[in-house]
């Protein structure tokens, strides 16, 4: 490529300088380099990677060129070496070289009678530092510098200065620039300006015999279960049991959709449909918080309430009245005549969406509050004396009578209010933060 | 119809009982989350009403900090720009005078000065957002009380089977 073609491919005028090349080769990068090209075709990387090349070729090319022309400026404009001192000089006067020495035919003097013509009287000193008017101040470091290169003064080469880089004896001006540093071709792998490719495809797009293989993985060397004592130390690279997780599996009691899980927020489990059928035993009326009191489970085989029940009779929580006898304090000839109460923990219980629908319609739920006989979670009554108006909404419990009438908002709302509220007993152990229930 | 949205865990407030009241539970805190009970509110019967200036609602340690994550991000990171600027320029003050005693580098003690200034001022943003965060919470807890109920009895009317 000539430093032509390559300044009409980086776009610059011939003689562009060092930073106009970069400037040019920078903005033509951000248009045509790989890595801009995230998502494009393997043809258009391909295109890409030959037009970043080309351009990093060409701007190499004019780099080159700009050495080679300040080589060649510093080598014109250098100064003239010195003229050699005097000693040096009249050496190869004195013992002429044949070649140097041939005399013209027509000459017939002797050498020395010409260079005794010239300076007669002066021994060791040139004729030109004898008559420079500036003194010998001005002449001696001319003629202390053969003393740093005595190459110059004595030996074969005496008088004659070389002309190598490093010659400090012809060194007078400036300290030149060292050169510019290698450049490595422009695929090698090591350059950071080259975009990383991906493994087997060829470093060099112009060039298809440089496929390079992807690197092969070893795979760690497996012991030997028959012989252990060949097992490799695990000290050197071979397979380490899996790390063992030391945090211990989260229990979340307040949510059993999360229970067992490793942390707290995993949500990798779906939680269960609430809406689902088969899934009513999980929820119970679909309450997340039951009341203390509602532990156990009402029997739908037996009239809740009814003499003959194990179940005692539901007592407003808050209720001041007497509480109601338990139905296994009542005499009943009736289901002693029957047998045995069967254990409710005996029976097959059905499915509790069965189990809501053969509920009776008295049935209340212990724990949940007769909202017209005591108004709970209410304002006090601005005359103290008198009660609140009884409700028509019986009882306060959601969902819990299908056979009845729904209540209305404001009784649903004091209901509500009234289960969410744990007694407080004095002289009791401080109460625990509220948890769901599990 | 939809029910009632999930609940935020953990809970941005946590409920402080006044003495001698009764424990609400988990439901009823979460429902009722920054509502404020007007004075002489009883949540029964026979109980002593709160002392007056009794604060219900404070902000919980995790909670709050997870419910208010999403306002205070900018803020924080302008704290953290404040905190950079500082160090940054305190470093190129510093050490660019050390290594070249170039006298262009106290420039950049303007930033040494901005950067507390930033910090400061996004220290009292982020404060002053807390704050209005929580007034805001106060200020709707009623509001959102008030769906929460609407919703269970919406879904209290729905377990009375279909309408006939």
């Amino acid at each position: 490529m000539t430093p032509e073609i390559a300044a009409g491919i980086l776009n610059v005028p011939a003689g562009a300088s060092r930073s106009e090349i970069d400037k040019q080769f920078r903005k033509q990068a951000r248009a045509h380099h790989p890595d801009l090209l995230a998502g494009a075709s393997a043809e258009t990387l391909a295109a890409a990677t030959t037009e970043f090349v080309r351009m990093s070729t060409a701007r190499d090319v004019l780099y080159g060129e700009l050495d080679r022309v300040a080589a060649l400026i510093q080598k014109t404009d250098a100064p003239r070496p010195p003229r050699a001192p005097a000693a040096a000089r009249q050496a190869p006067a004195q013992n002429p070289a044949p070649t140097s020495t041939a005399a013209p035919s027509g000459q017939t003097g002797p050498p020395s009678s010409r260079a005794g013509s010239t300076a007669p009287g002066t021994p060791g000193g040139s004729p030109a530092a004898a008559a420079d008017p500036r003194g010998a101040e001005a002449r001696e470091p001319q003629q202390q510098r053969p003393a740093e290169n005595p190459q110059a003064q004595f030996g074969p080469r005496a008088g004659w200065t070389t002309r190598g880089p490093d010659d400090p004896y012809i060194r007078r001006g400036p300290v030149p620039p060292p050169p510019s540093p290698v450049r490595r071709t422009p695929m090698d792998p090591r350059d950071s300006r080259i975009p990383r490719q991906a493994p087997g495809t060829p470093s060099n797009p112009l060039d298809p015999s440089s496929f390079q293989y992807p690197p092969v993985q070893q795979h760690p060397q497996a012991p030997d279960p028959q012989n252990p004592a060949a097992r490799p130390n695990p000290q050197y690279g071979a397979p380490l049991p899996l790390p063992i997780d030391r945090r211990r599996a989260f229990v979340d009691r307040r949510d059993p959709d999360r229970a067992g899980l490793p942390y707290p927020n995993d949500r990798r489990r779906a939680p269960a449909d609430r809406r689902d059928p088969r899934n009513a035993d999980n929820f119970p009326e679909n309450r997340r918080s039951p009341h203390p009191d509602a532990f156990y489970r009402a029997d739908p085989q037996q009239e809740l309430g009814a003499p003959g029940s194990e179940v005692p009779p539901a007592r407003p929580r808050h209720s001041t009245g007497p509480q109601a006898p338990s139905p296994s304090q009542q005499p009943d000839p009736q289901s002693s005549q029957q047998g045995p109460p069967v254990q409710p923990d005996q029976r097959q219980r059905p499915p509790a969406h069965e189990e809501r629908r053969k509920r009776p319609a008295s049935f209340v739920p212990p724990g949940f509050v007769p909202v017209g006989s005591a108004p709970t979670g209410s304002m006090p009554a601005t005359t103290p004396g008198v009660p609140a108006p009884p409700t028509v909404g019986t009882v306060g419990l959601p969902g819990a009578d299908p056979q009845a009438s729904p209540m209305s908002f404001a009784d649903f709302v004091l209901a509500r209010d009234a289960q969410a509220w744990i007694p407080y007993v004095e002289n009791a152990l401080p109460p625990t933060p509220p948890r769901r229930a599990g | 119809m939809a029910d009632a949205p999930p609940l935020p865990d953990p809970l941005p407030l946590e409920f402080q009982r006044p003495p001698r009241w009764p424990t609400p539970t988990l439901d009823w805190v979460a429902g009722n989350q920054g509502w404020e009970p007007p004075s002489g509110w009883t949540p029964v019967p026979g109980c002593s009403p709160a002392p007056p200036g009794w604060v219900f609602w404070t902000r919980s340690e995790e909670g709050w900090a997870r419910f208010a994550e999403e306002n205070l991000a900018p803020a924080k990171r302008s704290l953290w720009i404040g905190v950079g600027v500082f160090v940054a320029g305190l470093l190129l003050t510093v050490l660019g005078l050390a290594a070249t005693h170039n006298a262009l580098f106290l420039v950049f003690v303007a930033a040494i000065v901005a950067g507390p200034i930033l910090t400061i001022r996004a220290g009292s943003r982020l404060k002053e957002i807390d704050d209005g965060l929580l007034d805001r919470v106060r200020a709707l807890a009623p509001q959102y009380k008030h769906t929460l109920q609407r919703l269970a009895y919406n879904k209290y009317l729905r377990s009375f089977g279909p309408l006939s």
